[in-house]
């Protein structure tokens, strides 16, 4: 798979959960437009971003999700419940053929109508704007070309014109396209060439850099600095259409076909076409359009072909091709030709095709002017500022730029090169003189007349925007060079912060950080054993002291690093709680309920694997929430209490543990009925349920095999709910209760350690072996006289703070033929473990101390030997063997 | 990574991304006399062709996908700088 495509295909999960999330957070605030303009713009990229690809069903389906977010922010359409509950569902799709690109790098063609069907049921909201797409908020206004002069057309070659002027004669209107990107429209994921590429009936294109580059040493390449000069056959809807989306970049501008009619080259071989001229005339008003033609060609032999002479020659051929235009347009160009310069073609600029519809000549609104003028007055402060000998020249240029950028917008192209005079002129002697006379003497002349002599040569600038935030920068498609320059000068200070702040890393990464760091600290503890060998073996007791004040540095530094790694590895419990907005909202709906989603600390840390550990077990809390907890809004109105029922999930830290609640305020669990199924499944003995208090029964719901809904329906209710949940959450050493009061609601709580990846245990001894017991499990240890030692039955148990402790060998549950050893004062060691809630004492021989270890857990054949948690390799190099307690009792 | 350097040789191959931009900037600048080759581009994102047109390297082949061609010639043949 190519990398791009990898790419895309991560970034997808990004997109889809951020249109997820926008999507539920505008279900609350339906007219917040700046969530909606976020929610466009996600799918926007998005969708432009799987136009790289060839995979017309993902991006057909998000192209209509993208007219219809569209219409949503230009309240076209509403936000309704519906509407978002199909985007849903479109979304849900894109992920589906998402998954399946990643899986086999294609997509299945037989999905191509489910992506069509969900694309009319978005499109269907668009309603009757469908076929209008982007015509309405976006619209380019018309705008045909009134004057040549405007367009830089004499720089099209005379092939690509002619081409244009014949398609012009024929269905439709050739279109002169402008696209100036935003400076920062790479960072949003635009390719503007590509966009450009894909522009429809394309005759002609080029791109030009829209300023001097910067000195390489500055040069952002991700600053766009093009622009696409395109020439287009496809009509005007068409084009609009394909540029809807950076509309306000583009400038598309009819353009008469005699417009293109430009003879050019060198003016060399101007005798010979005088020569030719009279006959010409002649055979002009005679009305003979086949000598007329015979004789232009006849004259373009005898002249060189680059030149205007041979460029004229060949127009009146192409021109003579047209009947209906024939009479103005031949005889216009005649007397051009007798000029020896192009022919005005804006006399003619009534334009047959659509007249009436030209307001070219409609001067900038008066803010756009406003704007403009004070622009050139801060160019004018800016330049009068105190003289700074090392930011002189740099203000010059930029000061020079940004005029230049209002002349090209207020289309003053001829005082362009007297701006560059005074500009070089005041760069040599680094003074803003010469500038400064030249913005008195051109642009700041006598103030009155000042917006008088500015507004006829405007040239029209319909495309504009009028985001009042950019009256300046957005007043032309050339006027953005201020904003450029801005961007250049300010781009050495911000060169530090660019960059992303945070890296995507492969997990097998970091987990082989986490195994490297693991084996030193287990490398870093034979240190001690080492500085207890240079004693006792070689005598050396300064080595010894010395091994072990290394020891202490390196042990702080592994420490570090271990507790860094961890950092690395947590994650905010927001990963798992994002997907609950649309579970609860979704699920709640297919039941007829009404549930309102809280959620509280989700940016609780957690180490990742403890995380991803918690999805499964909370999606089924949730779950079996909706379905047995919360009853219907009739309900819990003649309950009394509110139609709408809260489901809460909070996250804290307490301690080094990760508590989640999850609480509802539905019906609650009625004990009696869980007694009463549990007996049934038989689950419990028909004594025991007279005995069992309330709070008890209602912990047989994580029996396994239990459940108590009447109807198995698909949510819930096949009886591997809560046990499963239960097993779950004990894997990774975490604990579920359960408190419920019958009509008031349930609460879950799961406590779940923070990190897994270090084990804290204890060393135990026992038949002259070396076990770990996880801390966790431990209760307390003690030293019992054997006398204290009475057995009940066959059981052997011990009073401790006057609770009846049973105790039991180690050795035995090992199947070690062996007794615990007796010390000298003739006490057993105990070893009180938690055994769920009861409390159990082990027999063994002695106690060491506690360590830190990574555990691993046993893999392969040993996999399925219960009664070890798994393996740890010690400093000395030994295995130490860590019991699961909770396996160990049978 | 979509564009290969080779000595002072850089070739662009299918459809070089945004991301490479900044990598094709820096190779540019270590080398004397780079040559680029984009004969086997069939795109390539416009920061890619801003580098070329602010670095005027040598184009050692046109891209055979002549639609891209005439694209990036008619970038290379305009020049603000001169």
């Amino acid at each position: 798979m190519n990398p791009l495509l990898e790419q895309f295909l991560s970034e997808s999960k990004d997109f889809l959960q951020g249109i997820g999330e926008k999507l539920m957070q505008l279900e609350d605030a339906p007219n917040d437009s700046e969530l909606m303009d976020a929610l466009f713009r996600l799918v926007h990229t998005f969708k432009g971003n799987s136009g790289l690809f060839e995979f017309p069903e993902l991006t057909r389906v998000l192209h209509a999700a993208e007219t219809l977010m569209d219409a949503v922010r230009e309240r076209e359409v509403h936000y309704s419940r519906d509407l978002a509950d199909r985007l849903l569902d479109a979304m849900d799709f894109v992920g589906m053929l998402c998954d399946s690109i990643a899986d086999t790098g294609a997509i299945d063609p037989s999905v191509a109508s489910d992506s069509a069907r969900l694309s009319e049921s978005l499109m269907e909201l668009v309603g009757d704007r469908g076929e209008a797409a982007g015509e309405t908020p976006f619209a380019v206004r018309e705008e045909v070309l009134t004057d040549g002069a405007l367009l830089p057309l004499s720089e099209v070659p005379e092939a690509a014109r002619i081409e244009a002027y014949r398609l012009s004669r024929g269905e439709s209107a050739v279109h002169w396209v402008e696209y100036v990107p935003e400076a920062e429209c790479f960072f949003q994921g635009d390719d503007p060439l590509f966009q450009s590429r894909k522009t429809p009936k394309l005759v002609w294109s080029r791109m030009v850099a829209r300023e001097a580059w910067a000195p390489l040493a500055e040069l952002d390449c991700y600053r766009c600095n093009l622009n696409f000069h395109m020439l287009a056959a496809a009509a005007r809807a068409e084009l609009v259409a394909h540029f809807r989306f950076v509309a306000d970049q583009v400038r598309i501008v009819a353009v008469p076909g005699y417009f293109f009619a430009l003879p050019t080259g060198s003016a060399s071989e101007h005798a010979a076409l005088e020569a030719a001229l009279p006959s010409l005339r002649a055979l002009f008003d005679d009305g003979d359009v086949a000598g007329l033609r015979a004789k232009a060609k006849a004259t373009l032999e005898a002249v060189a072909a680059n030149s205007w002479a041979a460029s004229a020659l060949r127009w009146l051929d192409v021109l003579a091709e047209d009947t209906a235009e024939r009479p103005k347009s031949l005889g216009m160009l005649l007397m051009a030709m007798a000029d020896g310069k192009g022919p005005d073609w804006s006399t003619l600029a009534a334009p047959p095709d659509d007249a009436g519809v030209t307001d070219s000549s409609s001067p900038l609104s008066p803010e756009e002017l406003d704007a403009m003028v004070a622009l050139v007055r801060v160019q004018r402060d800016i330049l009068s500022l105190p003289r700074e000998a090392g930011w002189q020249p740099g203000r010059i240029k930029a000061v020079a730029a940004t005029l230049a950028g209002c002349l090209r917008a207020a289309g003053r192209t001829d005082a362009m090169a007297s701006l560059d005079e005074a500009t070089e002129k005041s760069l040599a002697e680094t003074q803003s003189g010469a500038l400064v006379a030249w913005l008195d003497g051109t642009l700041l002349e006598p103030k009155p007349a000042r917006r008088h002599s500015l507004h006829p040569s405007f040239p029209s600038s319909e495309t504009i925007s009028s985001s009042p935030a950019a009256p300046a920068t957005g007043a032309s498609p050339g006027s953005d060079a201020p904003m450029a320059t801005e961007g250049r000068t300010a781009r050495p200070s911000d060169e530090g912060q660019g960059g992303p702040k945070s890296l995507k890393v492969d997990q097998a990464k970091i987990d082989r950080l986490m195994n490297l760091i693991g084996e030193m600290v287990v490398s870093k503890n034979a240190l001690p054993y080492l500085a207890a060998r240079a004693e006792t073996v070689f005598g050396s007791r300064d080595l010894s002291k010395e091994i072990k004040a290394q020891y202490a540095v390196i042990n702080r530094i592994a420490e570090e690093m271990q507790d860094a790694i961890m950092q690395v590895r947590m994650m905010p419990v927001s990963f798992v709680f994002q997907r609950f907005p649309r579970l609860v909202r979704d699920t709640s709906r297919k039941l007829g309920k009404d549930v309102q989603l809280v959620l509280e600390g989700e940016d609780t840390e957690a180490d990742k694997l403890i995380i991803e550990s918690l999805g499964d077990p909370l999606v089924h809390i949730v779950r079996n929430s909706l379905d047995h907890g919360f009853e219907l809004p009739e309900v819990r109105q003649a309950a009394g209490k509110p139609a709408t029922g809260t489901l809460l999930i909070r996250a804290a830290q307490e301690a080094d543990r990760v508590v989640i609640d999850i609480r509802d305020d539905g019906r609650g669990i009625d004990p009696e009925i869980v007694k009463r199924k549990a007996y049934e499944k038989g689950l419990i003995e028909e004594d025991s349920v007279d005995r069992l208090s309330d709070q008890e029964a209602i912990q047989l719901i994580f029996a396994p095999g239990f459940s108590t809904a009447e109807v198995v329906s698909d949510l819930s209710g096949r009886g591997v709910g809560m046990d499963a949940v239960k097993t779950a959450i004990e894997r990774v050493n975490g604990s579920v209760t359960i408190e419920s009061k019958k009509g008031h609601g349930t609460s879950i709580r799961l406590s779940l350690p923070l990190s897994m990846a270090v084990t804290n245990v204890m060393i135990i001894e026992s038949a002259g072996q070396r076990f770990g017991v996880p801390l966790d499990s431990i209760v307390e240890t003690v030293r019992v006289p054997r006398t204290s030692i009475k057995a009940i039955k066959r059981e052997q148990t011990t009073v401790l703070r006057g609770r009846i402790v049973p105790l039991r060998q180690l050795n035995t549950l090992l199947a070690i033929a062996e007794d615990a050893q007796v010390n000298e004062h003739g006490e057993l060691a105990v070893l009180v473990v938690r055994l769920g809630d009861e409390l159990l004492g082990l027999l063994i021989d002695d106690f060491h101390e506690t360590v830190d270890i990574i555990l691993k857990p046993m893999t392969g054949v040993l996999g399925h030997l219960g009664a070890y948690a798994g393996s740890a390799l010690m400093g000395d190099g030994s295995i130490l063997m860590v019991l699961n307690v909770n396996e160990l009792i049978p | 990574m979509t564009i290969e350097y080779v000595k002072n040789r850089a070739h662009f191959r299918d459809v070089v991304s945004v991301e490479d931009a900044e990598a094709l900037l820096a190779w540019i600048q270590t080398k004397s006399k780079p040559r680029i080759d984009l004969a086997d581009c069939t795109h390539a994102h416009p920061a890619n062709i801003q580098v070329l047109m602010a670095t005027r390297p040598t184009i050692s082949a046109w891209p055979r996908d002549e639609d891209l061609a005439r694209w990036i010639q008619s970038a290379l043949a305009s020049n603000p700088n001169s």
